[in-house]
C-alpha cells in the first residue's frame, strides 16, 4: 500500500509542475504587454519614458528568459513567495491568501451539501425503483445536471433575495465576524454550486445501487433472513458506494470551476472571481497562482480518492 | 385442435424468433417517454437553428431605441433588452451559437481525445505515460477555467471559443479510448491481424477504434449538454461571440442587471439553455441504453 | 398430486406455481409441481437448465423477486403452516429463512459479499437468529468453518471472499447455511461451477454435516450422477412440471418417463458394457413463453402414442409404491415396449 502512496504522490508532482508549466506559457504568449496596459492606467499622472518601462519590467523579473522566468517562480512557491500583483500593488500571496478561505468555505459546504442529499436520494430511487419516490427524485435529478448553475443564482436572487426579501442577495463575511451573516449569504450560492454534483450523485449512485441489487450476493443477504434496511445499508451500499467515490473526485475539479461562475454571480471575494478579474487584466502573477492554488487542490483529492479506493475494496488493497 | 398437429408441434419445436439488433436498438431506444421527448426537443431545436430567418419575429440585430427593456407584450412575446432588440428573436438566433459551438467543439474535442487515447493505450510504454500525464496536467484545471485561460489567450470570437472548449474537453475522450484500447489490444483478432502482419496503424484504425466506439458515441451525446453549459458560462463572464451576436450566457449576464425590471431578460435564455440540455442528456441516456446498457454506471 | 405416508412432511409443496413476465410473453417457469421432503432426508431436484427448478426452491423461500416474478399458486406447509400466505419480507418469511430453512447457491465466486469479512457474513445471522454477541457468533463462526474443512480457521475468519478458492467459498457458504440449525437445507447447483475432484469433495462434506446437524438436504442439479448417490428420493422436472417421482433406486433401475430414460442414457455408466453409444435426447429444449397444452416434451419423445397428441399434459400417476411418472405411453402399459427400445 505504501508503495502506491508513494507512486502516487510522485505522478503527481509531476502532473503539477506540468499544469503550472502550461499556464506559464499560456499567460507568457498572451497578446498584450501587462506592463503597458498597467502605464495606461497611470496614463493621466504622468507620462512614463521608456527607462521606466524597462524599469518596472525588470522589477517583474519580466525581461529574463522565459525558461528562467518559471523556474525561479517555481523556486518561490517553496518560500512562500509567488510573486507580486502588477495591478493591485499587493502580493499574490496575500491575495491568494485572502481569497481561498472564501472559496474553500463556500466550496465544502457545497460539496457535503451535494453529498448529503444526492447520495441518500440515489439509494432511495434504487430500492424504490419504479414508485413515486423514484419517479419524482430522478426527474429533479435530471434537471438539475442541466441547469446552468449562474442562472440559477439568478432566478433564486430574484425569489428570494429581490421578491421575497428573505436572504441577502449578495457578499459574503467571514463566518468567524458574524455567523449568522454568514450563513445566510452563503445559503443561495452553496446551493447552486452543488446543485450539479447533487444531480449527478443521485443518479451514479443509483445506478450503482441497481447494479449492485442484482447481485448474487445480495440474494444471499435475503435469504438468510436479514430485514430490508440491513440488507440494503450493510450489504448493497457498501458495494454501492465504490463509484460514488469516484464521483466525489470529479466533483472537487466541478465545484471549484462553478466557484468562478457563482462567485461572480454573488459578488463573493474569492479564488474564482480573483481568476477571472486577473485574467481580463492580464495579471501574471495572481492567474499563475491561482491555478497553481486549484490544480494543487484538485491534483490532492485525485490522490485522496486513489488511497480510499484501497481502503473501501479490499480487493484492490491485496494487489 | 383445428390446425394441424404438426404445425403445432413444429413451431413448437422451433427456436423463439430472434429480433434484429437494428430493431432491438428502435425498440429500447423509443421504449421511455422521456427519451421521445427530448428527441422531440432536439428535432425542434434543429429546425429552429436552420431556419431561424423564418421563425424569428424580428431581426435579432434591430434595434429600436424607443421600447428598450419593454416587458413581454403581444407585440414582442419575451419583451425587448436594453437596445430595444426582441428577446425571442435573439433566444432563436441564440440557439445557432449554442449548437454550433456544442457541436463542433465536441467533435474537435472527440477527435483529438481519441487519437491521443488510441496512440498512447495501443503503444503503451513511454508514449502512454507521457500522453496521460499531460492528459491529466488538463484535467488538474476545472472546465471553465481552463476554457476561460484560453480564450483569454486567443480573444473572443467563436472560432477561438469552439478551440477552447474543445481543448478543455479533451480529457475524458483520451482517457476512455486509452482505457478501451489497452482492452481491446489483448483479444485475439488483434494479435491475428498483428500475425498476418497488418502494420501498427492498420490495426489501430481498422480493428481497435470500431470497436471502441459505442461507449464513445455515447460519452459524445452526454458531453454537448456539457458543452453548451460550459459555452453558456463563458458568454456570461464575458468571454464568448463578439456582440451583436445572440448567445444565450450573455443575454444571461446583460438581463442580470435589470432583474427587478425585467426579469424576462434574464429568465428567458436560461430557459432554453435548459431545455436543450436537458434533451441531449434524455437522449443520450437512450442512446447509452440502446446501445450498451452495461454502460449504464460509469457514463 | 404426489401422496406420501399418512403422517405429515417436513415441508410439503402442493401445486405451486410461478411465473415470470418477460417482454416476450408470459413465462409459465413452475407450473404446477408438488413434492415433499422428511426429517433426515435427502432428495434430488433433477432436470435441465431452465426447467424450473432453481425457480421452485426460490419460491419456497419467496426470494423471487417481484416485478417480473410471481407466485401464482400453491401452498407450501412448513411446520404446519402455509409459508405463501405470509408477506415476502415480513417477519414470518424472515424468521424462517437462515433459520429454519437455508440455502446455498450455484456461483461461490459472487454469492459471497466481496467487501465484508467471513466472520461478519456468518456472525449477522447468527446475531440475528440466535441472539449472539459479538464474541460468541464469532467463536462459533470459527467453529463452523473448522467444522466443513477449513483450515487455519483462527486467522482465516477475518478474511475477505477473494482470498478463498472456489471450494473453500462453498464450504464457507454450506458453514454459513447450517449456522443456526435450519430443519432443511437447499443446495441450488452446489457443484457446478467447481470442478470434479472438489465436486466430490464437496458432496461428501454436505452428507457429512446434514447427518451432523440432523437436517434435511434438497440437491438442486441437472447432474444425475450426483444425486445417484446420495439421494433418498429424486423428483425429475422438465419444462416447469414434474414428469417423474420415486427412489434412487427406482429411478436409476427402471426409469419409466421418457425424458428420465433419455437423460440415463446420456450418462455413461460403470457397470454397462464399453462402447456404448451415449445417445443424446434429440431437440431443443421447449420455450417456455408458448406451452402448448400436450406434454412438453411431446417433441424430443420417441415413445409417443396418439394419446399423447390428442390429450393434455398428462398428470402424475403412481405405478407403485413411491415411484409415480407422468406419461400417457406409459399409462397404456405399453412398458414392455419402451424397455426394449
Amino acid at each position: 500500500m505504501t508503495t502506491y502512496i508513494v507512486r502516487r504522490l510522485i505522478q503527481a508532482i509531476f502532473v503539477l509542475v506540468l499544469a503550472t508549466l502550461g499556464v506559464f506559457l499560456i499567460m507568457r504568449l498572451l497578446p498584450g504587454d501587462p506592463i503597458l496596459l498597467y502605464v495606461s492606467q497611470d496614463e493621466f499622472t504622468r507620462m512614463t519614458s521608456a527607462e521606466e518601462i524597462a524599469a518596472l519590467r525588470a522589477q517583474f523579473g519580466l525581461d529574463q528568459p522565459l525558461l528562467l522566468q518559471y523556474v525561479y517562480w517555481f523556486g518561490g512557491i517553496f518560500r512562500g513567495d509567488l510573486g507580486e500583483s502588477i495591478f493591485m500593488g499587493t502580493t499574490v500571496a496575500e491575495e491568494i491568501g485572502r481569497a481561498l478561505p472564501v472559496t474553500l468555505h463556500l466550496g465544502v459546504i457545497s460539496f457535503i451539501v451535494a453529498h448529503i442529499i444526492g447520495i441518500p436520494a440515489g439509494v432511495i430511487t434504487a430500492v424504490r425503483r419504479g414508485r413515486w419516490a423514484d419517479t419524482t427524485l430522478t426527474t429533479l435529478a435530471n434537471i438539475g445536471i442541466c441547469a446552468p448553475i449562474f442562472w440559477v443564482g439568478i432566478l433564486l436572487i430574484y425569489g428570494f433575495g429581490l421578491y421575497l426579501g428573505w436572504l441577502p442577495i449578495q457578499g459574503y463575511t467571514s463566518p468567524f465576524k458574524d455567523f449568522w451573516m454568514s450563513t445566510q449569504q452563503l445559503v443561495m450560492p452553496a446551493f447552486c454550486l452543488s446543485l450539479p454534483h447533487m444531480a449527478g450523485s443521485t443518479r451514479q449512485t443509483r445506478s450503482a445501487m441497481l447494479e449492485v441489487i442484482r447481485q448474487d450476493y445480495i440474494r444471499t443477504a435475503w435469504s438468510k433472513g436479514l430485514r430490508e434496511r440491513t440488507v440494503v445499508m450493510r450489504h448493497a451500499v457498501r458495494n454501492g458506494i465504490i463509484p460514488v467515490v469516484t464521483l466525489g473526485g470529479m466533483a472537487v475539479p466541478r465545484v471549484l470551476g462553478g466557484a468562478v461562475l457563482i462567485e461572480v454571480v454573488f459578488n463573493i471575494p474569492g479564488m474564482g472571481r480573483l481568476a477571472v478579474d486577473a485574467l481580463f487584466s492580464q495579471d501574471y502573477a495572481i492567474v499563475q497562482g491561482v491555478t497553481l492554488m486549484m490544480a494543487a487542490v484538485i491534483v490532492l483529492s485525485n490522490l485522496l480518492v486513489d488511497i480510499s479506493y484501497g481502503w473501501i475494496d479490499p480487493r484492490i488493497r491485496y494487489q | 385442435m383445428s390446425e394441424s398437429r404438426e404445425t403445432v408441434i413444429q413451431e413448437f419445436i422451433e427456436a423463439p424468433p430472434r429480433v434484429s439488433a437494428w430493431k432491438r436498438f428502435i425498440t429500447v431506444f423509443f421504449g421511455r417517454r422521456i427519451v421521445i421527448f427530448g428527441m422531440i426537443i432536439l428535432i425542434g431545436l434543429m429546425i429552429t437553428a436552420i431556419f431561424a430567418n423564418w421563425l424569428a419575429p424580428y431581426d435579432p440585430y434591430l434595434q429600436d431605441l424607443d421600447n428598450v427593456k419593454a416587458s413581454p407584450s403581444t407585440e414582442h412575446l419575451l419583451g425587448t433588452d436594453t437596445l430595444g432588440r426582441d428577446t425571442l428573436s435573439r433566444i432563436i438566433y441564440g440557439s445557432r451559437t449554442s449548437l454550433i459551438v456544442g457541436f463542433v467543439a465536441i467533435f474537435f474535442a472527440a477527435t483529438v481525445g481519441m487519437t491521443l487515447g488510441l496512440v498512447a493505450g495501443y503503444f503503451g510504454g513511454w508514449t502512454y505515460s507521457v500522453i496521460m500525464r499531460v492528459i491529466d496536467a488538463l484535467m488538474a484545471f476545472p472546465m471553465i477555467l481552463l476554457a476561460l485561460t484560453i480564450a483569454a489567450l486567443l480573444g473572443g470570437g467563436l472560432r477561438n471559443i469552439v478551440i477552447a472548449l474543445g481543448i478543455s474537453m479533451i480529457p475524458p475522450y483520451a482517457r476512455l479510448m486509452c482505457g478501451q484500447a489497452l482492452h481491446i489490444k489483448e483479444n485475439d483478432y488483434v494479435v491475428a491481424a498483428h500475425a498476418i502482419g497488418a502494420g501498427n496503424w492498420r490495426v489501430m484504425l481498422r480493428h481497435i477504434a470500431p470497436n471502441a466506439f459505442p461507449p464513445l458515441i455515447v460519452l459524445m451525446t452526454m458531453m454537448i449538454g456539457a458543452a453548451i453549459l460550459a459555452e453558456a458560462g463563458l458568454s456570461f463572464l464575458g468571454i464568448g461571440i463578439d456582440p451583436p451576436g445572440a448567445a444565450w450566457g450573455a443575454m444571461v449576464s446583460e438581463g442580470y442587471r435589470y432583474l427587478l425590471t425585467v426579469p424576462v431578460l434574464s429568465f428567458a435564455p436560461g430557459i432554453a439553455i435548459m431545455l436543450v440540455v436537458f434533451a441531449f442528456n434524455m437522449v443520450g441516456d437512450g442512446l447509452r441504453d440502446a446501445l450498451d446498457p452495461r454502460l449504464r454506471g460509469t457514463l | 398430486m404426489v401422496e406420501g405416508d399418512e403422517m405429515s412432511h417436513l415441508l410439503e409443496v402442493s401445486n405451486l406455481k410461478t411465473h415470470f413476465s418477460t417482454e416476450a410473453g408470459l413465462v409459465k417457469a413452475v407450473d404446477g409441481i408438488s413434492y415433499y421432503i422428511d426429517e433426515l432426508e435427502i432428495i434430488g431436484l433433477v432436470g435441465e437448465s431452465g426447467c424450473g427448478k432453481s425457480v421452485s426452491q426460490l419460491s419456497t423461500m419467496q426470494l423471487i423477486p417481484t416485478p417480473p416474478g410471481e407466485i401464482v399458486g400453491g401452498e407450501v406447509i412448513f411446520e404446519g403452516r402455509d409459508l405463501l400466505k405470509y408477506p415476502a419480507h415480513g417477519p414470518e418469511m424472515r424468521s424462517v429463512r437462515g433459520a429454519k430453512i437455508a440455502m446455498v447457491f450455484q456461483e461461490p465466486m459472487t454469492s459471497l459479499n466481496p467487501v465484508m469479512t467471513i466472520c461478519r457474513q456468518i456472525s449477522e445471522t447468527l446475531e440475528l437468529h440466535l441472539g449472539m454477541n459479538r464474541e460468541t457468533a464469532r467463536e462459533r463462526s470459527i467453529e463452523l468453518l473448522k467444522l466443513v474443512g477449513i483450515p487455519s480457521a483462527e486467522s482465516r475468519i477475518d478474511d475477505y471472499p477473494h482470498q478463498f478458492s472456489g471450494g473453500m467459498r462453498q464450504r464457507v457458504m454450506i458453514a454459513m447455511a447450517l449456522s443456526c440449525n435450519p430443519r432443511i437445507l437447499v443446495a441450488d447447483e452446489p457443484t457446478t461451477a467447481l470442478d470434479v475432484t472438489t465436486q466430490a469433495q464437496l458432496l461428501e462434506l454436505m452428507k457429512d454435516m446434514v447427518d451432523h446437524f440432523r437436517a434435511s438436504l434438497v440437491v438442486v442439479t441437472h447432474n444425475l450422477g450426483v444425486v445417484a448417490r446420495y439421494a433418498q428420493r429424486i423428483y425429475v422436472m422438465y419444462a416447469g412440471r414434474i414428469v417423474e417421482a420415486g427412489t434412487t433406486k427406482d429411478i436409476f433401475a427402471r426409469p419409466r418417463h421418457p425424458y428420465t430414460m433419455g437423460l440415463l442414457k446420456c450418462v455413461p455408466r460403470l457397470d454397462e458394457e464399453r462402447g456404448r453409444k451415449l445417445v443424446p435426447i434429440v431437440g431443443l429444449p421447449p420455450n417456455l413463453v408458448n406451452m402448448p397444452t400436450t406434454c412438453a416434451f411431446l417433441p424430443r419423445c420417441p415413445y409417443s402414442i396418439d394419446r399423447c397428441r390428442q390429450e393434455p399434459w398428462p398428470p402424475l400417476k403412481q405405478l407403485h409404491d413411491q415411484h409415480y411418472v407422468a406419461c400417457y405411453a406409459n399409462m397404456e402399459e405399453k412398458v414392455g415396449e419402451l424397455n426394449a427400445k
